[in-house]
């Protein structure tokens, strides 16, 4: 994908320009294995009290605040998935195999590294509890309750046998085919989650059972609009496109404007100096630059540097530059100003 | 080793539907400093900037006089400490130096008159000064400025200053106390100094909030924290909230083809930082996914160090069972409707300035309902009898709008 901002090309899939960080308005695009076309729509927030649409899961209406009730899709259109009963499982606690760090019995990923954890660091207690599982054929009454995993009587456990053996974590993402670790909890492109059973024991990230907001009646919602993604706030650091200055240990760029002269140097507001261009952020105290080092004149394509006096010298290509006296600068010139040393761009 | 400082994160429900359509969820990250660094104080470097103008007469002074004393008997001995006071000129009261080096400070101080008029810019460039003369990266620098009237004339000093007390990380937490005085230009000198601008109604409240300046800066023990997400091919951060200790919006800023860094700056000891993030979630087929793994960064001054938190993962279950997806995490959708409340009224009085007097008039209303659901009475109040305002007068009161700007902000100070 090209960026419109620096025409830098960049992977089809991306959201910021690698270049600029400019964010690339790409709609949000479903994988190619995301979801058959038969699937619900997810019911777009529209208000009724505005008739504002908003982003399907948004709790309030941007436009008014209203409360945005029943974000589900529609309920009918969706067969509740078949549950299946499996005991619970009580972890013990263990390092990670990936990190050695320590972790807590609950933990179903090493909070230092991330790896997998769940699978191999679990025991067997004899508590059962219901918990969603696609892979089962063996159908059981959905529960409707907002507990997702009630409590089952020991009669019920009993006919559960053992608990199954986590499978090993496959070399390739199931979801996307992407490649991914052997000890990786969750693909690196996707988000899937690799470690099938175990990862499915994992439910802290499941939210307190709420009544706080009821589902209202589902019916002759519009589709959902993509969400305006480019409206957000982002901050971006765009790469100057004018002449600028490149701080190559950094990586940093300074925009120098023009047409003009331009004041390159260190700011000390106690000596009221505020040269257009502050090194102090690139090592300019360090680097022993001076508060009015040297300036740039910026012309019609053409550009002059000239040394204001400073202490400790500008150097143009490694070239002493005598105080005072202009010197044309060209594209790629390395300018050192004290210790600190910058790299002019012609654009 | 436990952490210095720990990354929580959590949803506003952990399932969502198998859909055609991107969906938004809520997250909530925590940053909080563990109790092993929770209990040391940083050293202070302060100096007091004072509005003495004719309109302090009276109460204000006398009440302004006794906060400066009670906020320095919480300073420690080393701390540095200078007061400077304006009116149309500025002085010098007490010079930068050890709470232990001053001699008489507290008469010095109790003989601060007011009269004359108001120019800020003055005060507060003697009183940056005095603090940038005894600069020391390892104390919190900071300035702490008072006005209860607009500034005439020289604006664009004090933001000018503002900025160079920035560039030199001193920062300035700057109050208006009363209902005239510049609102944006206080807002904006605190944010060019990665201060914090506060609203003081009366001449009482003086004294409890320069005492809490005093004790949240000596627990500001974590600096420089950041967030960063890295988020899986398809998920794209909306917008990103500050929740505690004050909502604010923080913006976000690339970093990497799918990782995006927030700025948290200074972390409080006890309180740490509270972040809503608004994701927005491609479609995907039933399973589990992790969408986005948080991670934080910070420096610890006092230990001379700098540390990051573990990874933290966001993970949501896609799921067709339509029970699932309506459960919701109660304390989520309740600061989701504050931070709702605070997007109302921040767009209300920013429409009520371009000129917009009906949409205003509409986001007031609406922050009205929403903060009654919230049992903010006295603020729903506010918001209304604002509404009726411009309705009527095309305008709305300058307390009014303070109140609103600066009392909304701390609706999630009760969590």
């Amino acid at each position: 994908m090209k960026c419109p901002k620096c025409g830098n090309e960049n992977q089809s899939d991306a959201v910021f320009c690698d270049q600029c960080g400019q964010r690339l308005a790409q709609p949000v695009t479903p994988l190619p294995e995301a979801v058959s076309a038969d699937q619900p729509t997810a019911q777009a927030g529209t208000c009724t009290r505005c008739g504002g649409v908003n982003t399907p899961g948004e709790l309030f209406c941007g436009e008014c605040g209203a409360p945005l009730e029943g974000p589900a899709p529609e309920a009918a259109a969706v067969a509740a998935a078949p549950a299946v009963m499996q005991p619970v499982v009580e972890p013990v606690a263990l390092a990670c195999p990936r990190c050695g760090a320590q972790a807590e019995p609950d933990d179903a990923f090493c909070a230092k590294c991330g790896a997998a954890l769940a699978a191999a660091s679990t025991t067997e207690t004899g508590q059962p509890t219901a918990t969603v599982n696609e892979q089962t054929a063996e159908p059981a009454p959905a529960e409707p309750s907002v507990a997702p995993a009630p409590v089952l009587s020991p009669e019920a456990s009993q006919s559960l046998g053992e608990p199954e053996a986590a499978p090993s974590a496959p070399s390739e993402c199931p979801s996307c085919g992407a490649h991914v670790a052997p000890e990786d909890a969750f693909c690196d492109f996707c988000g899937a989650a690799l470690v099938g059973p175990a990862a499915a024991t994992v439910t802290s990230s499941a939210p307190a059972a709420s009544s706080a907001t009821p589902a209202k009646a589902e019916t002759g919602m519009p589709p959902a609009q993509p969400a305006d993604l480019t409206a957000t706030a982002a901050i971006t650091a765009p790469t100057p496109v004018g002449p600028h200055l490149l701080v190559p240990d950094s990586g940093a760029t300074i925009a120098l404007s023009g047409p003009g002269e331009v004041l390159v140097g260190r700011e000390d507001p106690f000596s009221n100096t505020f040269p257009d261009v502050d090194l102090t952020p690139h090592g300019g105290e360090a680097g022993g630059v001076s508060r009015r080092h040297f300036k740039i004149t910026v012309g019609e394509g053409q550009f002059a540097i000239q040394d204001l006096n400073s202490t400790n010298a500008t150097w143009l290509n490694r070239t002493r530059l005598q105080p005072g006296l202009p010197v044309a600068l060209h594209d790629g010139d390395e300018i050192r100003a004290g210790k600190v040393k910058l790299v002019f761009r012609a654009g | 080793m436990p952490e210095h400082v720990s990354l929580t994160t959590r949803l506003n429900k952990g399932y969502v539907p198998v859909t055609s359509t991107p969906q938004l969820v809520y997250a909530l990250l925590t940053a909080k400093p563990g109790e092993t660094i929770a209990r040391s104080r940083m050293a202070l470097n302060f100096g007091f900037v004072l509005d003495r103008s004719g309109s302090m007469r009276g109460e204000k002074i006398a009440r302004l006089i006794d906060a400066v004393r009670l906020a320095l008997g919480k300073v420690s001995t080393d701390d540095l400490v200078s007061v400077t006071t304006f009116n149309d000129r500025a002085d010098v009261v007490a010079a930068g130096a050890r709470m232990s080096e001053h001699r008489s400070l507290a008469d010095q101080i109790a003989r601060i008159r007011a009269g004359g008029g108001t120019q800020m810019s003055r005060g507060l460039s003697l009183g940056l000064r005095e603090v940038y003369r005894r600069f020391d990266k390892n104390r919190v620098n900071q300035v702490i400025l008072l006005t209860d009237g607009q500034t005439y004339g020289d604006e664009e000093q004090c933001l000018r200053l503002a900025n160079e007390a920035g560039d030199h990380h001193i920062a300035i937490q700057a109050f208006g106390l009363g209902s005239d005085w510049n609102e944006s230009l206080l807002d904006e000198m605190a944010r060019r100094s990665s201060g914090n601008s506060d609203l003081i109604e009366s001449p009482d409240e003086i004294v409890p909030l320069f005492s809490q300046t005093v004790e949240r800066s000596q627990r500001a023990i974590v600096r420089n924290a950041r967030v960063t997400l890295r988020l899986v091919s398809g998920v794209v951060p909306r917008q990103v909230w500050q929740v505690t200790p004050v909502i604010a919006n923080l913006g976000y800023a690339p970093i990497g083809e799918h990782d995006v860094q927030v700025e948290l700056g200074e972390l409080d000891a006890e309180q740490g930082k509270s972040l809503l993030v608004e994701l927005v979630l491609p479609p995907r087929q039933a399973g589990r996914f992790r969408i986005a793994q948080a991670q934080l960064g910070y420096d610890l001054p006092l230990e001379h160090t700098s540390d990051v938190s573990g990874r933290s993962d966001i993970v949501v279950d896609y799921v067709t069972d339509p029970a699932l997806v309506r459960t919701y995490d109660p304390t989520l959708m309740n600061i989701v409707e504050k931070v709702t409340a605070f997007k109302l009224q921040t767009r209300a009085l920013e429409e009520a300035q371009q000129g917009n007097i009906i949409g205003a008039t509409q986001k007031l209303r609406a922050a009205a309902t929403r903060l009654l659901e919230l049992g903010e009475d006295d603020l729903a109040r506010a918001a209304n009898q604002e509404a009726d305002n411009l309705e009527q007068a095309g305008q709305m009161s300058s307390g009014g709008t303070k109140k609103l700007r600066y009392q909304t902000r701390k609706l999630t100070q009760e969590l």
